[in-house]
């Protein structure tokens, strides 16, 4: 069982929804928002987020910490990072086992890393330090990746459980990337989902992709897919109920959309753990004060 | 350097420089070819950014056609690898590479517009501020008026058109399709970029009224203001004008706060 708070079933924040969302009462427990999205002096993105933030829960997602990069901490990032968090008070804060970049350039993906005990030295003590400089344990998200580095020394999910033993940081399971990774380099993402600690996901992310034939990349542009539907089930039938969540980045529809696929992960939780556990918490369902 | 950082050396030269290196310390793919794969990142990284301007530059991008906008990312891209975190900022420097790179250089309206997307693009978020309200002058004492030094919203950007840039962005903005030719002015315009309240605002400023806003944007003081006015263009009137300029600019939400000096 998750450690961490169960707020139900949510939705990616994005800009094209505020005016819908504000409006209406969509039948979505919390929001994630990008959190570089909000990293911003002013104007119409934290005011929308403010008023979000009164009738939701949030957890925050970024997209660019690159926790696995080998170019010096960016602390200036960390820290207005961190002043967002205190601001909007989000049940968490995440963000994705990967670098950007490296020499001061930033390439805007998620870009893999070998599986090697000098990289699991590295990235755990990034880790620290980020937890140090946010005052809040960090959870950590497996991205889709579409080579792998023969060096590596051990699978991805014995790599992220060895970090969460050293660093007690958590882990956000995207299902999605799981069975994208998993297809692209020929391993069954029942090794991924059994290798990992039960109670250290705090969150699931649930996507769709494009299928090139031979590779499947994360382009997040589409309707969650059934393989993807059914690798929910049996994460929740191993980690039981966690906040789960629609992730869209891409060819975004209107909220009415979305909602449906929101309502479709709620209901495959209450089929896997019967309705009273997939009802999320109510004190996990309170909005800032 | 440790290995780890060797490797993000090579991954990041395979992306920005097609540096095959890497390839050699890659394992074989699932069903398929470990270079296909490694090519994923190659046309992602372009196409990622490519999209990231065109989303900030939407009538830049209807301006040039979708294969003249991708041609002037892509060599921009390369003349300019991100090196801010946050995407937002990938096209910070487009209008001037447009302005000076050719062959887009001797089309002054592209860099012109790109200019004029960004800096809305960036009043979008820039940082509040209370604005002043014409119901708060009247806490200024009649004698303090000249040495009153206004401040300006803190999103505020002044730039110059040479060309109708602003009459193409206003035909096209809204997906329009059809635009008025370009053509190049007698004279430069002033154009001041704004927020008002949440809404990324422009406009084209007289001569007179960009020199005032830019001796303020320098800490002026109003007396002075109104000395370079009538300078400009006549004593007589000199504060009337002025008065009316300072009228405008409250209502319009550029004036944030003031100090005497």
């Amino acid at each position: 069982m998750s450690r961490h708070p169960f707020l139900g079933f949510g939705l990616g924040l994005r800009s094209q929804h505020y005016r819908d969302i504000l409006d209406g009462e969509p039948a979505v427990d919390w929001f994630e928002v990008i959190s570089e999205n909000y990293m911003a002096d002013g104007g119409q993105p934290l005011v929308m987020l403010e008023r979000i933030r009164e009738r939701f829960p949030i957890v925050m997602h970024g997209v660019s910490m690159s926790i696995a990069s080998t170019a010096d901490p960016d602390l200036d990032y960390l820290k207005r990072l961190r002043a967002l968090a205190d601001r909007f008070e989000p049940a968490w804060v995440s963000d994705h086992l990967c670098w950007t970049g490296v020499h001061g350039v930033n390439l805007h993906d998620l870009l893999p890393i070998p599986y090697t005990r000098e990289g699991l030295d590295h990235v755990a003590s990034r880790i620290h330090l980020v937890q140090e400089v946010l005052g809040r344990e960090m959870v950590i998200e497996n991205v889709s990746t579409y080579v792998q580095f023969a060096e590596s020394e051990m699978q991805e999910w014995e790599f992220l459980a060895e970090l969460t033993r050293r660093t007690g940081c958590s882990l956000l399971f995207d299902v999605n990337n799981v069975y994208v990774s998993a297809f692209n380099h020929g391993y069954d993402p029942m090794d991924f989902l059994n290798g990992i600690p039960a109670d250290s996901v705090a969150q699931f992310h649930l996507a769709g992709h494009s299928d090139m034939g031979t590779y499947k990349i994360d382009t997040h542009d589409h309707p969650v897919p059934d393989e993807v539907w059914s690798l929910y089930a049996d994460a929740l039938r191993r980690f039981g109920p966690v906040s789960a969540m629609i992730e869209r980045d891409d060819n975004i529809p209107p909220l009415a959309e979305l909602v449906p696929e929101v309502e479709r992960a709620r209901s495959i939780a209450v089929d896997v753990l019967g309705r009273e556990m997939a009802t999320p918490e109510r004190s996990s369902l309170q909005a800032a004060e | 350097m440790g290995r780890f950082a060797e490797l993000q050396e090579m991954m990041q030269q395979a992306i920005l420089a097609g540096d095959s290196r890497v390839l050699e310390t890659l394992a074989p793919g699932g069903q398929e070819d470990k270079a296909v794969l490694l090519e994923v990142y190659r046309s992602a990284y372009v196409l990622r950014l490519v999209e990231i301007i065109g989303n900030d530059h939407p009538v830049l991008k209807a301006y040039l056609g979708e294969t003249n906008f991708n041609g002037l990312c892509r060599t921009f891209i390369k003349a300019h690898p991100s090196t801010n975190r946050n995407a937002r900022w990938v096209s910070q420097g487009l209008a001037d590479f447009a302005a000076m790179t050719p062959p887009w250089a001797e089309h002054a309206e592209m860099g012109e517009i790109a200019w004029l997307e960004r800096a809305l693009g960036n009043a979008f978020d820039a940082a509040n501020s209370q604005v002043v309200g014409l119901e708060d002058l009247g806490s200024i004492a009649a004698d303090d008026w000249p040495s009153v030094v206004f401040g300006l919203h803190p999103s505020l950007a002044l730039g110059k058109f040479t060309t109708n840039a602003g009459d193409i962005w206003t035909a096209l903005k809204d997906g329009g399709e059809d635009h008025p030719p370009v053509a190049t002015l007698d004279e430069p315009q002033a154009v001041a970029v704004w927020r008002e309240g949440l809404t990324s605002k422009w406009r084209v400023l007289p001569p007179e009224e960009a020199m005032l806003l830019r001796a303020m944007h320098d800490g002026v003081p109003f007396g002075v203001l109104c000395e370079m006015a009538a300078a400009f263009a006549g004593g007589d009137t000199a504060a009337v004008r002025t008065a009316g300029y300072l009228q405008g600019w409250i209502g319009g939400g550029l004036l944030a706060g003031w100090t005497t000096i």
